[in-house]
Protein backbone atom coordinates (compact mmCIF):
# COMPACT_ATOMS: atom_id res chain seq x y z
CA UNK A 1 0.00 0.00 0.00
CA UNK A 2 2.19 2.45 0.67
CA UNK A 3 4.59 1.43 -1.94
CA UNK A 4 1.86 2.30 -4.40
CA UNK A 5 1.69 5.44 -2.72
CA UNK A 6 5.49 6.06 -3.17
CA UNK A 7 4.92 4.83 -6.75
CA UNK A 8 1.94 6.93 -7.48
CA UNK A 9 3.88 9.84 -5.99
CA UNK A 10 7.36 9.36 -8.28
CA UNK A 11 4.76 9.07 -10.96
CA UNK A 12 3.27 12.69 -10.14
CA UNK A 13 6.77 14.04 -9.74
CA UNK A 14 8.34 13.06 -13.09
CA UNK A 15 4.63 13.95 -14.73
CA UNK A 16 5.56 17.38 -13.22
CA UNK A 17 9.31 16.94 -14.59
CA UNK A 18 8.63 16.16 -18.01
CA UNK A 19 5.93 18.89 -18.64
CA UNK A 20 8.90 21.62 -17.10
CA UNK A 21 11.45 19.82 -19.11
CA UNK A 22 8.50 20.29 -22.40
CA UNK A 23 8.27 24.04 -20.90
CA UNK A 24 12.00 24.22 -20.72
CA UNK A 25 12.28 23.07 -24.28
CA UNK A 26 9.80 25.77 -25.23
CA UNK A 27 11.83 28.30 -23.77
CA UNK A 28 14.79 27.12 -25.16
CA UNK A 29 13.42 27.49 -28.56
CA UNK A 30 12.15 30.52 -28.03
CA UNK A 31 15.41 32.43 -26.54
CA UNK A 32 17.31 30.33 -29.94
CA UNK A 33 14.92 32.33 -31.92
CA UNK A 34 15.70 35.38 -30.03
CA UNK A 35 19.39 35.09 -30.28
CA UNK A 36 19.15 33.93 -33.96
CA UNK A 37 17.27 37.75 -34.12
CA UNK A 38 19.91 39.36 -32.28
CA UNK A 39 22.53 38.13 -34.28
CA UNK A 40 21.63 38.71 -37.24
CA UNK A 41 20.36 42.22 -35.83
CA UNK A 42 23.99 42.64 -34.64
CA UNK A 43 25.48 41.74 -38.02
CA UNK A 44 23.39 44.16 -40.35
CA UNK A 45 24.22 46.71 -37.58
CA UNK A 46 27.82 45.75 -37.71
CA UNK A 47 27.57 45.88 -41.75
CA UNK A 48 25.75 49.10 -41.30
CA UNK A 49 28.19 50.76 -39.01
CA UNK A 50 30.95 49.71 -41.41
CA UNK A 51 28.63 51.29 -44.18
CA UNK A 52 28.60 54.63 -42.83
CA UNK A 53 32.00 54.56 -41.35
CA UNK A 54 33.21 54.41 -45.05
CA UNK A 55 30.64 56.57 -46.39
CA UNK A 56 31.56 59.29 -43.75
CA UNK A 57 35.30 58.69 -44.47
CA UNK A 58 34.81 59.62 -48.05
CA UNK A 59 32.66 62.21 -47.31
CA UNK A 60 35.60 63.69 -44.73
CA UNK A 61 37.92 63.45 -47.24
CA UNK A 62 35.53 64.85 -50.03
CA UNK A 63 35.16 67.51 -47.73
CA UNK A 64 39.19 68.10 -46.77
CA UNK A 65 39.61 68.38 -50.95
CA UNK A 66 36.75 70.57 -52.07
CA UNK A 67 36.85 72.96 -48.78
CA UNK A 68 38.23 75.17 -51.11
CA UNK A 69 35.74 74.66 -53.98
CA UNK A 70 33.55 77.56 -53.50
CA UNK A 71 36.12 80.68 -53.30
CA UNK A 72 37.92 79.23 -56.07
CA UNK A 73 34.91 78.51 -58.66
CA UNK A 74 34.12 82.59 -57.58
CA UNK A 75 38.10 82.94 -58.37
CA UNK A 76 37.18 81.26 -61.97
CA UNK A 77 34.88 84.15 -62.99
CA UNK A 78 37.96 86.90 -62.14
CA UNK A 79 40.22 84.66 -64.18
CA UNK A 80 37.49 85.02 -67.14
CA UNK A 81 37.68 88.72 -66.85
CA UNK A 82 41.38 88.74 -66.95
CA UNK A 83 41.13 86.59 -69.69
CA UNK A 84 38.70 89.27 -71.47
CA UNK A 85 40.64 91.86 -70.59
CA UNK A 86 43.92 90.56 -72.06
CA UNK A 87 41.70 89.54 -75.40
CA UNK A 88 40.63 92.91 -76.29
CA UNK A 89 43.21 95.10 -78.36
CA UNK A 90 44.91 97.78 -76.11
CA UNK A 91 47.08 100.71 -76.95
CA UNK A 92 48.97 100.68 -73.50
CA UNK A 93 51.41 97.75 -73.68
CA UNK A 94 52.75 98.14 -70.20
CA UNK A 95 49.96 98.30 -68.67
CA UNK A 96 48.63 95.22 -70.71
CA UNK A 97 51.76 93.60 -69.60
CA UNK A 98 51.05 93.83 -66.24
CA UNK A 99 47.24 92.79 -66.11
CA UNK A 100 48.92 89.44 -67.83
CA UNK A 101 51.24 89.65 -64.93
CA UNK A 102 48.44 89.42 -62.18
CA UNK A 103 46.54 87.09 -64.14
CA UNK A 104 49.65 84.58 -64.59
CA UNK A 105 50.07 85.00 -60.58
CA UNK A 106 46.73 84.48 -59.74
CA UNK A 107 46.18 81.51 -62.42
CA UNK A 108 49.51 79.92 -60.63
CA UNK A 109 48.11 80.28 -57.23
CA UNK A 110 44.91 78.51 -58.37
CA UNK A 111 46.73 75.60 -59.83
CA UNK A 112 48.57 75.51 -56.43
CA UNK A 113 45.17 74.69 -55.29
CA UNK A 114 45.06 71.89 -57.92
CA UNK A 115 43.15 73.83 -60.24
CA UNK A 116 43.46 73.16 -64.01
CA UNK A 117 42.38 74.72 -67.44
CA UNK A 118 40.53 72.71 -69.51
CA UNK A 119 42.21 72.44 -72.87
CA UNK A 120 39.43 73.32 -75.87
CA UNK A 121 40.44 75.03 -79.00
CA UNK A 122 41.21 72.70 -81.53
CA UNK A 123 40.34 69.20 -79.41
CA UNK A 124 37.70 66.86 -80.12
CA UNK A 125 34.34 67.49 -78.65
CA UNK A 126 34.24 65.83 -75.42
CA UNK A 127 31.21 66.38 -73.30
CA UNK A 128 33.06 65.20 -69.58
CA UNK A 129 35.20 68.70 -70.23
CA UNK A 130 32.80 70.45 -72.73
CA UNK A 131 29.39 72.21 -73.30
CA UNK A 132 28.22 72.55 -76.63
CA UNK A 133 26.43 75.59 -76.83
CA UNK A 134 26.41 76.27 -80.74
CA UNK A 135 27.10 74.54 -83.86
CA UNK A 136 29.40 75.71 -86.62
CA UNK A 137 29.20 74.49 -89.84
CA UNK A 138 33.09 74.76 -91.40
CA UNK A 139 35.25 72.30 -93.91
CA UNK A 140 38.44 73.46 -92.09
CA UNK A 141 37.78 71.32 -89.02
CA UNK A 142 36.81 67.47 -89.16
CA UNK A 143 33.60 67.18 -87.67
CA UNK A 144 33.40 67.09 -84.05
CA UNK A 145 35.88 69.62 -83.39
CA UNK A 146 35.94 72.53 -80.59
CA UNK A 147 36.49 75.43 -82.96
CA UNK A 148 35.60 78.50 -80.56
CA UNK A 149 36.25 78.70 -76.78
CA UNK A 150 33.14 80.64 -75.46
CA UNK A 151 33.91 80.41 -71.34
CA UNK A 152 37.18 78.14 -70.40
CA UNK A 153 35.94 75.77 -68.24
CA UNK A 154 38.31 74.30 -64.85
CA UNK A 155 38.77 71.02 -63.22
CA UNK A 156 39.45 71.16 -59.53
CA UNK A 157 41.32 68.04 -58.50
CA UNK A 158 39.63 65.53 -61.03
CA UNK A 159 36.40 67.12 -60.70
CA UNK A 160 35.29 69.50 -63.69
CA UNK A 161 34.24 72.64 -61.46
CA UNK A 162 32.69 74.17 -64.96
CA UNK A 163 32.95 72.76 -68.42
CA UNK A 164 34.27 74.52 -70.89
CA UNK A 165 31.31 76.11 -72.92
CA UNK A 166 31.88 75.70 -76.87
CA UNK A 167 31.50 75.73 -79.96
CA UNK A 168 31.43 72.19 -82.17
CA UNK A 169 32.58 71.77 -85.94
CA UNK A 170 30.20 69.92 -88.13
CA UNK A 171 30.31 69.57 -91.60
CA UNK A 172 29.29 72.04 -93.97
CA UNK A 173 25.78 71.59 -95.37
CA UNK A 174 23.69 73.01 -98.35
CA UNK A 175 21.86 75.73 -96.87
CA UNK A 176 17.81 74.96 -95.53
CA UNK A 177 18.94 72.41 -94.07
CA UNK A 178 18.58 71.96 -90.62
CA UNK A 179 21.57 72.78 -88.30
CA UNK A 180 20.57 70.66 -85.24
CA UNK A 181 22.05 68.03 -86.52
CA UNK A 182 23.88 64.82 -84.96
CA UNK A 183 28.14 65.44 -85.36
CA UNK A 184 28.39 62.18 -83.89
CA UNK A 185 26.51 60.09 -87.27
CA UNK A 186 24.07 58.70 -85.31
CA UNK B 1 23.42 35.49 -41.79
CA UNK B 2 22.74 39.31 -42.16
CA UNK B 3 20.48 40.01 -45.63
CA UNK B 4 22.22 42.18 -47.87
CA UNK B 5 19.13 44.22 -48.27
CA UNK B 6 19.12 47.78 -49.47
CA UNK B 7 16.44 50.70 -49.22
CA UNK B 8 17.15 53.15 -51.70
CA UNK B 9 14.58 56.59 -52.60
CA UNK B 10 14.39 57.83 -56.13
CA UNK B 11 13.56 61.14 -56.46
CA UNK B 12 12.71 61.21 -60.56
CA UNK B 13 12.14 64.82 -61.09
CA UNK B 14 10.92 66.67 -64.27
CA UNK B 15 14.54 68.85 -64.28
CA UNK B 16 16.83 66.58 -61.88
CA UNK B 17 16.76 63.60 -60.26
CA UNK B 18 18.18 62.25 -56.77
CA UNK B 19 18.73 59.27 -54.90
CA UNK B 20 18.97 58.51 -51.27
CA UNK B 21 20.12 55.42 -49.14
CA UNK B 22 18.92 54.57 -45.32
CA UNK B 23 22.00 54.94 -43.12
CA UNK B 24 21.35 54.50 -39.54
CA UNK B 25 18.07 54.71 -40.11
CA UNK B 26 18.46 58.70 -41.68
CA UNK B 27 18.21 59.04 -45.41
CA UNK B 28 21.45 60.29 -46.89
CA UNK B 29 21.47 61.55 -51.10
CA UNK B 30 23.97 59.79 -52.65
CA UNK B 31 26.60 61.88 -54.99
CA UNK B 32 26.57 61.00 -58.03
CA UNK B 33 29.81 60.49 -60.44
CA UNK B 34 30.69 63.93 -60.69
CA UNK B 35 30.17 64.27 -57.03
CA UNK B 36 26.85 66.16 -57.54
CA UNK B 37 24.11 65.48 -55.27
CA UNK B 38 21.44 65.99 -58.11
CA UNK B 39 21.72 64.88 -61.53
CA UNK B 40 19.69 66.33 -64.69
CA UNK B 41 17.35 63.97 -65.99
CA UNK B 42 18.74 63.76 -68.94
CA UNK B 43 19.73 60.61 -71.03
CA UNK B 44 21.46 60.36 -74.42
CA UNK B 45 22.61 57.70 -76.78
CA UNK B 46 25.70 58.07 -78.51
CA UNK B 47 26.67 55.47 -80.48
CA UNK B 48 26.62 52.37 -78.45
CA UNK B 49 27.44 54.55 -75.39
CA UNK B 50 24.44 55.53 -73.16
CA UNK B 51 25.34 59.30 -71.32
CA UNK B 52 23.29 60.15 -68.10
CA UNK B 53 22.78 63.41 -66.00
CA UNK B 54 25.03 66.68 -66.99
CA UNK B 55 27.44 65.11 -69.16
CA UNK B 56 24.34 63.84 -71.69
CA UNK B 57 22.87 67.64 -71.24
CA UNK B 58 26.07 69.08 -72.48
CA UNK B 59 26.01 67.45 -75.48
CA UNK B 60 22.49 67.77 -76.38
CA UNK B 61 22.74 70.42 -78.92
CA UNK B 62 24.96 68.46 -81.16
CA UNK B 63 22.78 64.72 -80.25
CA UNK B 64 19.57 66.54 -80.31
CA UNK B 65 17.75 63.46 -81.89
CA UNK B 66 19.00 60.90 -79.25
CA UNK B 67 19.39 63.37 -76.17
CA UNK B 68 15.67 63.12 -74.06
CA UNK B 69 14.79 65.20 -71.65
CA UNK B 70 11.31 65.63 -69.35
CA UNK B 71 10.52 62.21 -70.54
CA UNK B 72 8.55 62.04 -66.75
CA UNK B 73 5.99 63.42 -68.51
CA UNK B 74 5.40 60.19 -70.85
CA UNK B 75 6.03 57.65 -68.30
CA UNK B 76 3.99 55.22 -68.90
CA UNK B 77 3.56 55.88 -72.41
CA UNK B 78 4.69 53.05 -75.01
CA UNK B 79 7.33 54.57 -77.00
Amino acid sequence: MVQEHWVKRLKKQLEELNSKVEELNVKVMELEKEKENYRDLFLRKAAEFENYKKLMKDELQKSIDFANEGIIRNLTSILDHFRLALNTPSSDEVFRKGVEMIYNELLQALRYEGLEVINSLGCTFDENFHEAIDIVETDEFPPGTVVEEVQPGYVLKGKVIRPARVKVSKKKVEKNHDLRGDVYGN
Amino acid sequence: MATKEKIIGIDLGTTNSAVSIVVGGEPVVITNKEGERITPSVVAFKGQEVLVGSIAKRQSILNSENTVFFRKEVYGEEV
